[in-house]
């Protein structure tokens, strides 16, 4: 066969296989379009920047582009797109609560704000998603618009019994609970105000020495962090207080055993009887909300000069 | 080609986002060493944007456990009050900042006959000074203790 034959040949094959991709690429399906079964209610500024930042994966209106459906790309947009449906799913709002509603809100900001997301993979080549800094400012000037006031209680409403359970609870992570936190040293303490709780973060000793060595990049396998959850109360004179005691969180290190949720395992004991809350399954949903706190390890409540 | 360069980009990108590793911030050193005291409450006080931690030592701890009408001969007390700060971290969270005072509170021998003991020492250019020391020194040891599960430990 001549040179040139071959070259023909070679040609028409390339030709062929560019075809088939791009027909591949017009007639894959990556995502369904399930039905609107009730879009997010927020203001019309609001809505457009989620829309351009967040709706290709967060809803059922998404729409993906041609490079998207490419073979091998595909696989992964359609994969994302599932994960992000059923972490959040902005066409099916009218399903969440209003509590839930609430905190999607200032986690999809925070999100958004850390640079986690729109993740920087899809923002590379979607450019319309990226959200400006001007962007950022209306959405948290919304946020301010539904921060949560405490009000004043008569008198104190706390219940002051003691308790110590005969055996510890154990979370579904395997984490225990912790009492000698109490003789951990203090960490930070916050005040929230996208909900009415106050917390009080504790670092067991490998930890303090993690954060002192500045060392957290990654946290070193032993290192514990507890936080304890109060509602706020605001006595007569507008002082607030720890009041109704909600529940105590623990994150664990150890880079191995917890390696599918970013080497840190989670643990939540809810209620004064310290039930243990949740599931293997909602460590995942821990592990993807700490990843806006991906600067310090995963860890939110260190305080920095700001 | 050009789909072939697409592939490359995309696929690098996919990986990338899986590989973040950020600067570490800078992180506020711990100004106040809590000498194995235990923490009593917390306080918020919104108007001046403070917050402070109230610490005591065991007898001090043994009497709020103990719901002691006075507290015990030989307790100490802390009040580290520190600068609310906005969480750099999450959008809806106010942290502890600087540290801008502690007063410490001793509780002497009854035997003593002698008024509970107050100093206070300001950092980072607080210029925080009591009206009436006496009258804080019998203050803070009243303030109500935070519900914390397995007390004591």
């Amino acid at each position: 066969m001549k040179i040139a034959n071959k070259r023909s040949l070679t040609g028409i094959i390339a030709g062929i296989a560019v075809l088939a991709t791009a027909a591949f690429s017009f007639t894959t399906t990556v995502a369904d379009h399930p039905p609107v079964t009730g879009d997010l209610d927020a203001p019309e500024a609001v809505k457009q920047i989620f829309q351009h930042a967040c709706y290709d994966c967060h809803s059922n209106t998404g729409q993906v582009q041609w490079f998207d459906r490419l073979p091998g790309v595909a696989s992964f947009v359609s994969r994302d797109i599932r994960e992000a449906r059923k972490h959040l799913n902005f066409s099916e709002w009218d399903r969440l609560s209003a509590a839930e509603k609430e905190g999607a809100l200032w986690q999809a900001y925070n999100m958004i704000n850390s640079g986690i997301m729109p993740l920087p993979a899809y923002k590379t080549l979607h450019r319309n998603a990226t959200v400006s800094a001007s962007e950022l400012a209306t959405l948290r000037n919304y946020l301010n618009t539904r921060r949560k006031a405490v009000p004043a209680v008569a008198g104190k409403t706390v219940t002051d019994t003691l308790t110590t359970p005969a055996t510890l609870p154990v979370a579904a992570t395997g984490i225990r609970f912790m009492p000698e936190f109490r003789t951990w040293q203090v960490m930070s303490t916050t005040s929230r105000f996208d909900n009415t709780t106050m917390r009080v973060m504790f670092a067991n000793p490998i930890a303090m020495q993690a954060i002192k060595n500045k060392q957290i990049h990654p946290w070193p396998d032993g290192a514990i962090i507890a936080k304890v959850v109060w509602e706020k109360e605001r006595d007569s004179e507008g002082y607030i207080h720890p009041g109704k005691f909600l529940n105590v969180q623990y994150m664990v290190r150890d880079q191995q055993r917890y390696k599918d949720t970013g080497g840190w395992g989670y643990a939540k004991f809810e209620t004064p009887a310290l039930k243990p809350y949740g599931t293997v399954l909602t460590a995942q949903t821990c592990a993807s909300c700490h990843k806006a706190a991906a600067n310090t390890g995963g860890i939110f409540d260190l305080s920095t000069f700001n | 080609m050009r789909v072939i360069i697409l592939f490359t980009v995309l696929l690098t990108g996919i990986s990338s986002c899986t590989s973040h590793k950020a600067a570490l911030p800078a992180i506020r050193p711990f100004a106040f060493n809590d000498s194995g005291m235990q923490v009593i409450t917390t306080i918020i006080n919104e108007k001046s944007g403070e917050v402070a931690m109230l610490y005591g030592n065991p007898a001090a701890m043994a009497g709020h456990f103990n719901q002691l009408a006075t507290p015990q001969p030989g307790a100490q007390y802390k009040l580290v009050t520190y600068r609310e700060q906005a969480n750099q971290f999450w959008f809806g969270s106010d942290i502890n900042g600087e540290l801008l005072r502690v007063e410490t509170v001793d509780m002497p021998p009854v035997t003593s006959g002698k008024a509970p003991a107050y100093s206070l020492q300001n950092y980072n250019g607080d210029q925080y000074t009591p009206a009436d020391a006496g009258e804080r020194a019998t203050f803070i040891p009243t303030i109500d203790r935070a519900w914390y599960p397995c007390d004591p430990h």
